[in-house]
């Protein structure tokens, strides 16, 4: 696989995905999940993976720390670079020293994602008490801390609560303040607030980002929404069909999309000042990852595509030079003219 | 939990008051105390009928079940009619004794095995010791207990020996005690619970095992031991603190409930075995036509099938805290 190297000079990743290659069995075929997605999540800023439901997301978060589904999922290319080691070929020893202490995860829905019958605080004790030898007690007051840090009411007593017991945002809430229990340098989260209502959404959002700033980790912030990540992400990539199609600073990204899907994806937002009428689509649905057609996957669904895109799978390069963004599309000059 | 159980319980009593009182008109239909009386031609009619009279016998069968169940309920269990006029309960308390015993070994030995092999078949699912416990476990619920029982007399009381040249037989076959044993020898009466134990295991081993493995393979799919996992937890204990105890729940009331279901096999292992537990008293009381000693059998039976069903259901309240039984629910959310 030819994986250009799109580092940004001068600025070492914390961590760096490079040409990574996810497959996944299913009872249909296999799905090649992720394919030769690279990405780098810089020290203390908020990277956000887009895309839309089923497009390999999930699974390339799930690389990262080697929690694919046992039997069915496995990485068949590339490297997750974590301070320059290679997590695709680390010891279990040595990715368990990393789950949690140093890369930490939030999952979607808190009310499967934490354990049913073991107690909120019981299990950020868990957390803490695995990577770090402490006594009981000091980590129970650590976990009441940190509940309360999430932003949870009365949290000496709702530590003794089952995650049943708690509403969906709080239960979210100890989510996040497991996940940042030991100050990780890297947190995943994956969807967070998908599984909550729109209220309780902004104020989840509210805490991660407040939290973030407090702690000085990064953040790789998987979404559909891309309304979350004007408010939230320093840079943001978009996936398309297993593979990245345009990274960049969100600024950059959102005023001048490069790639016709990104472009097809903001035309297709609701925007308040907008005069009512119908909103913009992109026609079509997005390939089977089982057996995805040749060249460009946006091709089939791309007003831009030519000949060429549906023959050549196009390269990730920078353009224009300066403005700090990769796109992977033949025609990114005519998109960007706009 | 305590309302929910005393509501339990007044939904039980109706059933067990038809079920006593089905076994009450069904022992004195197939055993008629009076049948030895008649055909003994030294006792005279009038004798006889004196002896009805004593026994109740002329009376209604609903006053004869009234006073039965009356005495039943106040653990006055009367006189054997068969056995020489003795007192019902010491034959009822040994037996019950024995058989407590011989399923307590059972189940705890089949759960030791049979829920090890099923973490075992369910984390290494489609390897060779997954086929492996499968096939043995269809052979485990296949085997009828009376045929494994004679086979492993057979074997442990006679080949075994023959085959190693050794005089005695390993394991003693039948009985509870060795013959012209004096007083307890502990190491005697678990040589004697042996077999029995494990006629009565097998097909335990094999259904816990499947139940573990299914409930294990289902757990460890769920997003909270990804979780687990993420949070850098050894497997040992993603297996054992977060697999294990979610995956025992329905196991352990399934395994409560089929505790019930053993009593079949219980009577059958007993005799073969000769075992003095609850099925062999049941047995020769049926045989020798002691509704007496039939009539507290069945019902002790019954009741602690219907007892351990309750304990199932209070139990997955206590496993479970998701799970809070009837009215105490609100409480439950309070606190």
């Amino acid at each position: 696989m030819n994986v250009p190297d799109r580092r940004i000079p001068g600025a070492a990743a914390l961590l760096s995905v490079r040409g990574l290659r996810t497959e996944i069995d299913t009872e249909n075929g296999t799905v090649t999940a992720a394919d030769g997605v690279s990405l780098d999540l810089h020290g203390d800023e908020v990277l956000a993976v887009v895309g839309e439901s089923g497009c390999g997301k999930t699974m390339l978060a799930l690389s990262i720390l080697g929690l694919l589904p046992r039997r069915t999922g496995r990485i068949t290319g590339g490297q997750v670079l974590f301070r320059g080691e290679d997590l695709t070929q680390a010891t279990p020893a040595r990715l368990r020293e990393i789950r949690g202490a140093d890369i930490a995860m939030i999952f979607q829905d808190a009310l499967t994602g934490l354990h049913p019958l073991q107690r909120v605080g019981d299990q950020i004790v868990e957390m803490i008490r695995a990577h770090e030898p402490v006594r009981r007690d000091a980590a129970r007051r650590r976990a009441v801390d940190l509940l309360d840090l999430v932003g949870i009411p009365d949290p000496d007593r709702r530590a003794a609560s089952f995650p049943h017991e708690l509403s969906g945002g709080m239960r979210q809430r100890v989510m996040i303040a497991m996940a940042v229990a030991l100050d990780p340098a890297v947190l995943i989260a994956d969807e967070p607030t998908t599984a909550l209502d729109v209220t309780v959404q902004a104020q989840v959002l509210e805490t991660l980002a407040r939290i973030s700033g407090d702690l000085n980790g990064s953040i790789l912030l998987i979404t559909h929404d891309f309304g979350v990540v004007a408010g939230f992400a320093d840079r943001v990539a978009v996936m398309y069909a297993g593979r990245l199609v345009e990274q960049g600073p969100v600024a950059e990204v959102y005023g001048r999309p490069r790639h016709p899907y990104t472009a097809g994806l903001l035309a297709s937002m609701p925007r308040i000042d907008d005069i009512p009428g119908r909103l913009e689509r992109i026609a079509g649905t997005p390939p089977s990852l089982i057996s995805p057609p040749p060249g460009c996957r946006f091709a089939p669904r791309c007003g831009f595509a030519t000949d060429l895109c549906g023959e050549l799978t196009p390269q990730t390069r920078l353009w224009p030079a300066d403005g700090g963004v990769t796109v992977a599309c033949h025609h990114a000059e005519r998109v960007g003219a706009g | 939990m305590i309302g929910y159980a005393l509501r339990r319980l007044a939904v039980t009593l109706p059933v067990l008051v038809v079920i006593s009182f089905g076994t009450f008109w069904a022992a004195g239909e197939i055993s008629s105390p009076t049948a030895q009386l008649t055909l003994n031609p030294r006792i005279s009619p009038e004798a006889k009928q004196d002896y009805v009279e004593l026994l109740g016998l002329d009376r209604p069968l609903h006053v004869q079940y009234g006073k039965w169940l009356g005495n039943f309920v106040t653990g006055d269990f009367g006189t054997s009619l068969v056995r020489n006029g003795q007192d019902v309960w010491p034959f009822v308390e040994r037996a019950l004794a024995n058989t407590l015993l011989l399923v307590a070994a059972a189940v705890s030995l089949s759960l030791l095995i049979g829920l090890a092999v099923g973490v075992v078949s369910a984390i290494r699912r489609g390897s060779l010791w997954d086929y492996g416990s499968v096939t043995v476990s269809f052979l485990g619920v296949s085997i009828p207990v009376f045929w494994l029982g004679l086979m492993l007399q057979l074997f442990f009381g006679l080949y075994l020996a023959n085959w190693l040249g050794v005089g005695p037989p390993l394991l003693p076959t039948a009985g509870i005690y060795s013959p012209g044993q004096q007083g307890f020898d502990l190491l005697d009466r678990v040589r004697h619970l042996v077999l029995p134990t494990l006629a009565l295991s097998l097909q335990l081993v094999a259904v816990y095992s499947r139940y573990m493995r299914a409930s294990m393979l289902e757990v460890m799919s769920a997003d909270y031991i990804r979780t687990a996992r993420s949070k850098g937890l050894r497997e040992s204990r993603v297996v054992v603190r977060h697999g294990m105890r979610s995956a025992l729940v329905p196991v352990t009331t399934q395994v409560a409930i089929d505790i019930g279901q053993l009593v079949g096999g219980l009577i059958v292992t007993e005799r073969v075995f000769q075992y003095p537990g609850m099925g062999l008293l049941f047995l020769d009381a049926l045989e020798g036509g002691d509704y007496t000693i039939l009539l507290p059998t069945v019902m002790i039976a019954a009741v602690v099938v219907f007892a351990l069903n309750l304990v199932a259901d209070l139990l997955y309240g206590v496993l479970d805290p998701r799970v809070r039984l009837g009215r105490d629910r609100r409480v439950a959310r309070n606190v």
